[in-house]
């Protein structure tokens, strides 16, 4: 498998408040890479870093064997990684429609009238066809997070960012959520999933990596990680439903 | 054909009113001083001044996120720069006028390389800070009057009629370009900007091009709207030109009135703005008390309909008179429900 993405020994801070260090992992081509750790364990800020919202201080990004360490997020969507925000970020006063529009016209950087067929596609793939002339601000959490998912997508990406995409959905509704990320495996596209709660997503992952106070604890198969004394020890007394 | 598909003009009734109403508003302008008196005159010359700025206000404040303090600056720029084109080299007025747009846009990209990076208060401020270090500049000069100002002299010869017509043209153009502009690819970056800036970037809008272009274009429009005024005005004076109070204290009014993030919430707001200060300027005992009792009707508004008239009354009935929403029932055949 061809790598897609390197984090290469990686600094990175919110002013003087330092998240991440020493941070060096791999992704490869059409892989589901999970992500987990503890609350404040720096894992949006991982995903900041790689999305292009967050410079890293020292250490590389790189991305189909190209140095991305200080482009810019919009440069960074074009090429190809596409993300999702643990807290949904949609573009409250535009319909459903408009959102992913935004996402397909310029995450590929095509007019809008060739973004529209796909942004149609998109919003049947995603289940939110039939509220397409919805404002968002109208939308409950599970079809934000649709919306996140949909925006992510739109932009054709070959490697996609989700962060927490099941946190703060009922039992029911993570369901959903979980068949959506199916099919998004399906596409083929690479993913990095961040989820805080490790059950919903241990067994669709085929590598994990568990971070811990900003640098990586623990990176393998998600049989070998679940079962490290060190995971187990970063999570003790966090309770898993939390 | 095409100019209908512009205003998104199909073939319902409902379109067909709107339609009728635009063209209505436009022969109505366009032929007020063959009917009307000379008090409407002048009061419609001054309600294409405002509206044409509450416009160029509303783009950066309500669509880019840019709160400016320092629209005075364009405004005194252009009338400078068409004072003295017209009066030293004898530039006809209506190019002087463009060329004071021009002149306004490349200052409106050096301050964008200096000030985008900067986050909204700070931005807010400094815009209005360099206002003011322009006007102490400007005044060094004897070539722009020191503190005496210019007379645009080629304006002194002209009607009211003829004034009226500077200002009516320039507000109905621009009212196109504002449209059009909206309904384009730019538009909708702006519209995910102005919701949510994290967002649009990681959905590949770039935000520094998209915020400059808009600097550049209200630069522009903001510096003729400047012109337009003193073409009327005929004298400039350089304090009240490049004033805080006279020009963007007015653009917040009429847009927090009218409606932020609309597009025709700044024409409603700017036909009142017009209407209330000529009526308080009657009253002389008042002196600056005026802007005080603008201040005391804005806040009132804020509190009552923070989204303005224009933004309350499309949240109620649902229904924009000029929209740059992309429905997707425009292009999907199959029946959606249309509600939530
Ligand atoms: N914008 C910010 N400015 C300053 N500090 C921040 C910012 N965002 C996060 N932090 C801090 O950085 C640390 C890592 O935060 P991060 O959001 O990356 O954690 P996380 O692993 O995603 O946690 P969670 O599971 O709660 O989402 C935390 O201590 C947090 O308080
Ligand atoms: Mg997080």
């Amino acid at each position: 498998m061809e790598k897609i993405l390197s984090v290469d020994n990686v600094y990175a801070a919110y002013g003087k408040f330092k998240v991440l260090h020493s941070l060096s992992f791999d992704a490869y081509e059409g892989e589901v890479l999970g992500i987990i750790g503890p609350n404040g364990a720096g894992k949006t800020t991982l995903m900041n870093a790689i999305c292009g919202l967050l410079i890293p201080y020292e250490g590389k990004v790189i991305f189909n064997g190209r140095d991305i360490t200080k482009m810019k997020p919009d440069e960074r969507c074009r090429l190809g990684i596409g993300r999702t925000y643990q807290v949904p970020k949609p573009f409250d006063r535009l319909t459903v429609f408009e959102n992913v529009l935004v996402a397909s016209a310029y995450g590929t950087g095509r007019s809008e009238a060739e973004a529209v067929e796909d942004t149609i596609e998109v919003l049947k793939q995603t289940g939110l066809y039939a509220k397409g002339d919805v404002e968002s601000h109208n939308l409950a959490l599970l079809d934000r997070k649709r919306l996140e998912i949909a925006r992510g997508l739109a932009t054709k990406p070959t490697l996609l960012l989700l962060d927490e995409v099941a946190a703060g959905l009922t039992d029911a509704e993570v369901h959903e959520v979980m068949d959506l990320v199916e099919y998004l495996k399906g596409t083929g596209i690479t993913i990095i999933w961040i989820e805080h709660v490790i059950k919903t997503m241990a067994e669709s992952t085929d590598k994990l990596l568990c971070l811990a106070v900003g640098t990586n604890l623990i990176y393998g198969d998600p049989a070998y990680v679940m079962g490290s004394k060190d995971v187990e020890e970063v999570y003790l007394g966090v309770d898993d439903d939390e | 054909m095409k100019l209908l598909d512009l205003f998104r003009i199909q073939n319902t009734a409902n379109s067909k009113i709107r339609l009728a109403a635009i063209v209505a508003a436009v022969v109505v302008l366009m032929t007020l001083p063959s009917w009307g008196g000379g008090y409407a005159v002048f009061i419609v010359t001054l309600m294409g001044i405002y509206i044409t700025l509450g416009m160029m206000w509303n783009l950066l404040a309500g669509y880019s996120g840019l709160v400016s303090l320092g629209l005075q600056m364009y405004i005194g720029v252009g009338a400078f720069a068409l004072a003295a084109l017209s009066n030293y080299y004898g530039v006809p007025l209506v190019i002087g006028l463009l060329l004071g747009g021009v002149v306004s846009m490349v200052i409106a990209v050096g301050l964008s390389y200096l000030l985008l990076r900067m986050r909204g208060m700070y931005f807010a401020i400094a815009t209005w800070m360099f206002a003011e270090a322009m006007v102490l500049l400007l005044v060094n000069f004897e070539y722009f009057g020191r503190g005496q100002g210019l007379f645009v002299l080629a304006a002194r010869s002209l009607s009211e009629t003829e004034k009226y017509y500077f200002s009516i043209v320039m507000l109905l153009v621009v009212l196109l370009v504002v449209v059009l502009l909206l309904r384009s690819r730019l538009g909708l970056g702006l519209f995910a900007i102005r919701d949510n800036d994290v967002a649009s970037q990681t959905s590949g809008v770039p935000l520094f091009k998209s915020k400059l272009i808009v600097m550049m274009v209200t630069g522009f429009i903001t510096g003729v709207c400047g012109g337009v005024y003193y073409i009327a005005f005929v004298w400039i004076q350089p304090y009240s030109a490049f004033s805080i109070t006279t020009w963007t204290v007015a653009a917040v009014f009429i847009v927090v009135i009218g409606g932020i993030g609309t597009i025709t919430g700044p024409i409603v707001g700017g036909v009142i703005y017009v209407f209330l200060s000529q009526y308080l300027s009657t009253l002389t005992w008042m002196g600056s008390l005026n802007m005080v009792i603008l201040g005391v009707i804005a806040v009132a508004v804020i509190i009552v309909a923070p989204k303005g008239i224009v933004g309350t009354l499309q949240h109620r009935f649902g229904f924009e008179i000029i929209s740059a929403r992309r429905w997707m029932k425009g292009y999907v055949t199959d029946r959606l429900p249309d509600h939530i």
